[in-house]
């Protein structure tokens, strides 16, 4: 039975794992890391595409073509995206249906096309290290994250070659595989202090039903 | 006979449909359930298999990786050992940084420090800055400021390096 990938498609990082005798392992890339920073990278000059690590270490040499918190503007209107836009070095405009579209390269791509390269890279580094092809996928959002932005990141898991099973909270993916979430019923934090993002979520947990009570963070908080 | 036997004797029509139903269900989700455990653990082993002389090589480049700033920090005593310092203390301090390397060396780390001219490669230069340069193409090297290093295929870590561009 071939393996289900798990992404966390983070704004600054992502990770990936798959389930091994009942537990979660984390994979490697193959530059040996356990997260691969979720930057995009187009050379203007040969056209030659970076994702992950290269991708962020040229990127003071070529900021405008560098994409990095995608995730900020993915499943988003333009207009809903202009404090965004400030602390970006890319190009940001208004595109089809008023979507926000990113310019990289010279072309306009859309977020979720962005985040399916972050993804490939992903993809493409779990096959060579299960030594099998990977075509299934959950992938992980912020439990904020509104039905465009959950659409839009199945969107990028599609394009990436990804049937996506599922899209999950992050906090839900988080305490789930804890042992006494199986037997236990109670109200439960679970918070997040990430690259981009630090997220609180309040989880009402019952029978291995997970529900989030609410979240709130700050959604500017770390790296970026 | 007795009850025990006539109960062990009783042929399968005799035992409700639906239990017997049940019952086939539970083999096959249990028989699922071994397939799925042995392929897993076939594919683990595999893998274990497959990664074991790497294990060694990840942990030796993890602790190594660590230690690479304290041989910056040796590199940064040695290049301002002062003039008027004691010649054979000097010599002594050299010394160690040259048995640092001739260790590293020995256990396949190999330092690598981009030339000036070289293309911008991002698989194993890191961009800290970017000066535009009359000397150099636009795209390379302008300086490397501190040394990467290899661990047989791996890059343990990146050069960091100051690209040159256009200048004006």
């Amino acid at each position: 039975m071939a393996k289900v990938i798990g992404i966390d498609l983070g704004t600054t990082n992502s990770a990936m794992a798959v389930m091994e005798a009942g537990e979660p392992t984390v994979l490697e890339n193959t530059e040996g890391g356990r997260t691969t920073p979720s930057v995009v990278a187009v050379n203007p000059k040969s056209n030659e595409r970076y994702v992950g690590m290269a991708a962020k270490r040229q990127a003071v040499t070529n900021p405008e073509n560098t994409v990095y918190s995608a995730k900020r503007l993915i499943g988003r209107k333009f207009a809903e995206v202009s404090s965004e836009i400030r602390s970006l070095s890319y190009e940001v405009k208004a595109g089809k249906g008023g979507d926000a579209a990113i310019v990289m390269g010279g072309k306009e791509h859309t977020p979720p096309e962005i985040s399916a390269m972050v993804l490939q890279k992903l993809k493409a580094d779990a096959e060579a290290k299960l030594g099998e092809p990977v075509t299934q996928a959950v992938i992980t959002v912020p439990a904020y994250f509104n039905d465009s932005q959950r659409q839009a990141t199945k969107d990028a898991g599609t394009i990436a070659g990804l049937e996506v099973l599922r899209i999950i909270n992050e906090p839900t993916a988080a305490s789930s595989p804890t042992d006494w979430t199986r037997r236990m019923t109670r109200s439960s934090p679970s918070t997040d202090l990430g690259g981009g993002t630090f997220d609180i979520s309040i989880l009402h947990i019952g029978d291995g039903v997970f529900e989030v009570k609410s979240t709130n963070g700050d959604t500017h908080l770390g790296e970026r | 006979m007795s009850t025990d036997e006539q109960q062990q004797d009783a042929p399968a029509s005799e035992v409700p449909q639906d239990r017997l139903e049940a019952m086939a269900a539970e083999r096959d989700q249990f028989k699922a359930l071994a397939q799925r455990a042995q392929a897993d653990f076939i594919n683990y082993k595999r893998r274990t298999d497959e990664e074991r002389p790497n294990i060694a090589r990840t942990a030796v480049g993890g602790l190594l990786a660590r230690l690479l700033p304290a041989v910056d920090d040796l590199d940064r005593a040695v290049d301002a050992l002062p003039a008027d310092a004691p010649a054979s203390w000097a010599e002594g301090v050299r010394l160690v940084r040259q048995n640092l390397d001739a260790l590293l060396e020995a256990e396949g780390v190999k330092r690598f420090t981009p030339a000036p001219g070289e293309t911008f490669d991002p698989a194993q230069h890191e961009a800290i800055s970017q000066l535009p340069s009359a000397e150099q193409p636009a795209g390379t090297v302008l300086t490397a400021v501190r040394s990467g290093y290899r661990y047989g295929e791996r890059v343990l870590r990146a050069a960091q390096v100051v690209v040159a561009r256009e200048p004006g």
